[in-house]
């Protein structure tokens, strides 16, 4: 299935302590006229009249999607049965939001576009989650709360990104307790934090120290992985390594050249959300482009390559290749200046894999080889 | 929705169509209440604040009468062993604080057919709850349900949140509403008590805002998680829900507790249910 | 059928006592709780038992022997309570207004009667005891303890016709306690104990009081005219020894006070009655495969053989055995897998 990361708006309501995407000022910010988003439509019939058997999943992110208001998400509807009526039944909509706008109205609309679920991220760490408008941090958990009992109460699911930062490393079982009390059936995802500006240098965590935070995690989580809720990485990690389920995110496949593509503000294409952010691979403009030429982009197959290049070379012995294909190849980017680079949080995987997951999950020796 | 008030007959009248739960002082009065409650409305049960139960006097017209008896004690067995046959006949349930010899009290009904609750209280002896916990879960013999441990149970959700156990103490406002004599309502009886009332007449019952008041207090458990509290982050609070918290605090020891609850529940998991006898009402 | 000791207090002291060094070890205190007996009911009643003793020391000593007895019955046991009958007034008072409306079978108070002229008893034990027996005699089965070969039965006659007592005799033989000085009978005794009994052939008859055997009594010393007589008054008559199965206060178990130190292991150790019931036959077993009988023809007697006679109790014949070999048959005992 195809992704489509949608940045209708770069603008955000909050003010996390750790952000640094530059571009989230409220009044510079462009918001996609209507023109794009129709147009986007037009693009996606297209693409999904040429591929028969593809689907497609479109993530409105941001920013901060809900600041577009209900109507835009209604719009983005009648857009879609206008010009994907044939199509339309392999179109699915997700959304990933803070959820501090969230109203009554933005459900309704967003109900209308299938969707039954939302992600979210949240930190249960003081300081870290603020609002622009002066709010202290009580603010935002407030409304962040008072947004996941209205979305129970309209019987939405919600599944919740969990971002680690130095402040987060004392205390890494009261995060677990409180994320898994507080999501119902969803999902908690621990990811870490990405900073690289000297201002963050109080949030940013090594390597060495999430794959900790993940290992004392891990032991009460491993004994009853039954009674919590989907948490990553463990769930995925389980299933790949003893179940030989094979079901990853982006940053693990080493597929995403075949399935991720960004829609900016301005009608840009680019690779996904963080290559828009960080301006990396951009492939052009709606207006001159479809979708599969996106596709065919050839820097898609300099990403394609990647994985001959880093199984072959720097990944050539690691045994945990198959569950993580050297990582996002943006994070290696950015790291190593090239696309075949690794990423850097390789080790956080190894680290956590071989000295928390293996011995505690009771894997053999000879299992350990992953293909 | 049902309605907990005392036993005012023009007040049950005004109920008309409702299901009510209604209060008695004394045993004697319990088959009057229900059958003043049954004119106009469906009785759920009669609440009825009792003397031990070995003084008790069990009367033939409280044969199908759902009853909550509110007990002190339980009494010596001698004197309680003529009643058994008696009460076991009886849609009945027995609350009972919680002290020593009630817990001991409480297995013996419930290892006769009877079934109880135990008011957990301020400060409970978290050692003896947790064996009488194991009994009431994980007993080799049938026997009758010992709350809230089987309510706790039956409302236990693995990879999901578990329903509030409240309502077996008849604290739950998404299922009961509680009404003074003078049709004043209330979202529990310690709200009741205190005199913190949503509405002050009974026309107010299905009215928006005593909706929204019952909204909020669903959500009250949510201010724990926006202060940090530590119930918040504690691994037993999907089964507890914070219930023996007070806002501030919780008795030292709840937490050992219901974590241990959690592991024989979920132990319990795959063992026939045919070990329970046949369910009386529940609240 | 389990035996569960109330408490290990008692109010007499029987020269032949067999629970003597089981009382000796244990806190004097001890009475047993609740929340135990309600276990060990559950645990009898999964493993399809109706039927429980309640022994001691002095089992009414417990404070709450009687909501215990009421309880057992409503839980739907036959309940078999061995006492003396020693208690006071009170108590007594107590047990026959609760006792008298319950049908006999579902309480049997087994009363151990010592001769008076033959054991030291006080004016009071007597008077107590014929309290109890004029309240209780329709519930109450006589009993004996056979400690010395001249032994009398005469005050025994005398009471079950005076308090209507069950027309039932459980006669037991005193056995040693390995490692404990009781009173007992050797078994070169034993013949001579029987041909005793059967002189009171005419007294049994009268009265048509039923003798039945504890366990123990060897076959080969009953004449077939003495057993003929026995079974033709009492029915089918056991020459068997079968683990007893007796609970402590603490909830320990053990094959039977005899043996009580010999591989006594928890009672929350087992998963069911039943399972408990073959370990200890399997000790028992392991004691006879070393030790046929308790004479030297029980090697080569078919009874034993086909198991008609155990070849007399187990615990005579662990006193005659080597203490290292007792001591392997335990290890290799206490090693052995519990299986249901």
């Amino acid at each position: 299935m195809a992704t489509l990361i949608l940045k209708p708006t770069e603008a955000c309501n909050a003010a996390c302590a750790y952000c640094e995407v530059d571009r989230k000022g409220w009044r510079t910010t462009k918001i996609m006229p209507f023109d794009i988003l129709e147009l986007l439509f037009v693009r996606i019939n297209e693409f999904l009249e040429e591929r028969q058997s593809e689907g497609l999943e479109i993530v409105w992110h941001g920013g901060e999607p809900l600041l577009l208001g209900a109507e835009y998400f209604e719009k983005a509807r009648a857009f879609q049965q206008k010009h994907c009526a044939a199509t339309q039944a392999r179109i699915r909509h997700t959304i990933q939001t803070n959820l501090t706008l969230l109203s009554a109205s933005h459900i309704e609309a967003l109900r209308k576009l299938g969707m039954t679920s939302v992600g979210t991220s949240y930190d249960p760490v003081a300081g870290v989650r603020l609002l622009k408008n002066g709010e202290d941090g009580s603010g935002y958990n407030r409304r962040f709360l008072d947004a996941v009992a209205l979305l129970e109460r309209e019987e939405f699911r919600w599944g919740v990104i969990c971002v680690v930062t130095k402040l987060s490393l004392e205390r890494p079982l009261d995060i677990f307790h409180f994320m898994t009390n507080l999501v119902p059936d969803g999902g908690v995802m621990f990811n870490p934090v990405n900073v690289e500006k000297p201002e963050h240098d109080t949030f940013k965590i090594s390597a060495e120290e999430f794959a900790d935070f993940l290992g004392a995690i891990f032991p009460v989580w491993w004994e009853h992985r039954d009674r919590y809720p989907r948490v990553e990485p463990f769930r995925s990690l389980t299933g790949a390594l003893l179940e030989k389920k094979q079901n990853y995110y982006c940053a693990d496949g080493g597929n995403c050249a075949n399935t991720h593509f960004n829609l900016g503000p301005e009608g840009r294409w680019s690779h996904c959300g963080r290559s828009a952010d960080w301006g990396l691979l951009d492939y052009g403009s709606i207006f001159d482009r479809s979708v599969s030429q996106v596709f065919s982009d050839a820097a898609r197959d300099e990403l394609r390559r990647r994985n001959e290049v880093l199984s072959g070379g720097e990944c050539r012995d690691c045994k945990w290749w198959s569950v993580c294909h050297g990582g996002c190849p943006l994070d290696g980017a950015m790291g190593s200046g090239t696309l075949m680079g690794k990423t850097d949080w390789c080790r956080s995987k190894r680290d956590f894999i071989e000295n928390y997951f293996v011995p505690i999950a009771g894997m053999t020796p000879n299992s350990t080889r992953s293909g | 929705m049902k309605l907990v008030c005392p036993h005012e007959r023009a007040l049950i009248d005004r109920l008309e169509g409702r299901t009510v739960c209604v209060r008695v002082d004394a045993a004697r009065d319990i088959a009057a209440a229900a059958a003043d409650v049954r004119r106009r409305n469906t009785l759920s049960c009669v609440i009825c604040e009792s003397v031990p139960i070995e003084d008790i006097e069990i009367e033939d017209d409280w044969q199908g009468v759902p009853i909550a008896l509110m007990a002190p004690s339980v009494g010596r067995f001698r004197n309680v062993a003529k009643k058994a046959a008696a009460l076991r006949k009886l849609n009945l349930r027995i609350y009972l604080p919680c002290e020593a010899d009630n817990l001991t009290g409480a297995r013996l009904l419930a290892s006769l057919g009877i079934a109880v609750c135990i008011d957990f209280g301020a400060a409970p002896d978290w050692e003896a709850l947790a064996d009488l916990m194991t009994y009431a879960l994980l007993g080799p013999v049938p026997h009758a349900p010992i709350d809230p441990f089987q309510t706790i149970a039956d409302g236990y959700r693995q990879a999901a949140r578990s329903d509030d156990w409240g309502r077996v103490f008849f604290d739950d406002p998404s299922r009961t509403l509680h009404l003074d004599a003078e049709g004043r309502i209330a979202l529990s009886r310690r709200d009741l008590k205190a005199g913190d009332f949503v509405a002050c007449d009974l026309s107010k019952l299905d009215s928006a805002e005593v909706k929204h008041a019952i909204e909020q207090r669903l959500d009250a458990w949510r201010n724990l998680f926006a202060e940090d509290h530590f119930c918040a982050r504690c691994e037993a609070w999907r089964i507890c829900r914070a219930r023996m918290c007070d806002g501030k605090a919780a008795p030292d020891g709840c937490d050992a507790f219901f974590h241990e609850m959690a592991e024989v529940i979920e132990r319990r998991r795959g063992k026939p249910e045919s070990n329970r006898p046949a369910e009386k009402w529940r609240p | 059928m389990a035996n569960i000791l109330l408490t290990n207090k008692c109010v007499r002291e029987c020269p032949y006592c067999f629970a003597g060094q089981e009382m000796a070890h244990s806190p004097a205190s001890e009475y047993i709780s609740w929340e135990n007996i309600i276990y060990l009911v559950d645990l009898l009643q999964a493993s399809g038992e109706r039927r429980v003793s309640l022994l001691g020391g002095e089992p009414t000593l417990h404070p709450e022997f009687l909501d215990i007895l009421l309880y057992l019955i409503e839980r739907g046991f036959n309940v078999v309570v061995f006492t003396c009958g020693i208690m006071s007034k009170t108590k007594l008072d107590d047990l026959k207004e609760h006792v008298a409306g319950l049908p006999v079978a579902k309480v049997n108070f087994v009363c151990n009667m010592n001769n008076p002229e033959q054991t030291k008893t006080s004016g009071s034990e007597t008077e107590k005891l014929h309290a109890f027996l004029s309240a209780l005699g329709p519930w109450t089965m006589p009993a004996f303890n056979i400690y010395r070969p001249d032994f009398e039965l005469d005050f025994i006659f005398d009471l079950t016709r005076r308090y209507r007592l069950k027309k039932r005799l459980r006669l037991g033989i005193a056995h040693p306690i390995p490692g404990a000085p009781n009173e007992s009978i050797r078994v070169e005794d034993i013949g001579p104990v029987i041909e005793r009994l059967y002189a009171y052939k005419d007294a049994f008859d009268r009265l048509r009081l039923r003798p039945s055997f504890d366990c123990g009594f060897p076959l080969c010393r009953v004449t077939d005219e003495q057993l003929g007589w026995l079974v033709r008054l009492s029915g089918q008559i056991d020459f068997k020894c079968k683990p007893a199965i007796d609970i402590t206060p603490d909830m320990h178990v053990y094959c039977c006070f005899p043996l009580s130190a010999l591989n006594r292991k928890s009672v929350f150790e087992f998963d069911s009655f039943k399972q408990i019931v073959t370990y200890y036959r399997g000790l028992q077993k392991r004691i006879r495969s070393e030790m046929a009988g308790i004479y030297e023809e029980c090697g080569g007697c078919h009874h034993r053989s086909e198991e008609t006679c155990a070849g007399g109790g187990a615990c005579q014949l662990v006193n005659r055995l080597d203490p290292a070999k007792l001591r392997d048959i335990e290890r290799a005992h206490g090693e052995a897998r519990l299986s249901s």
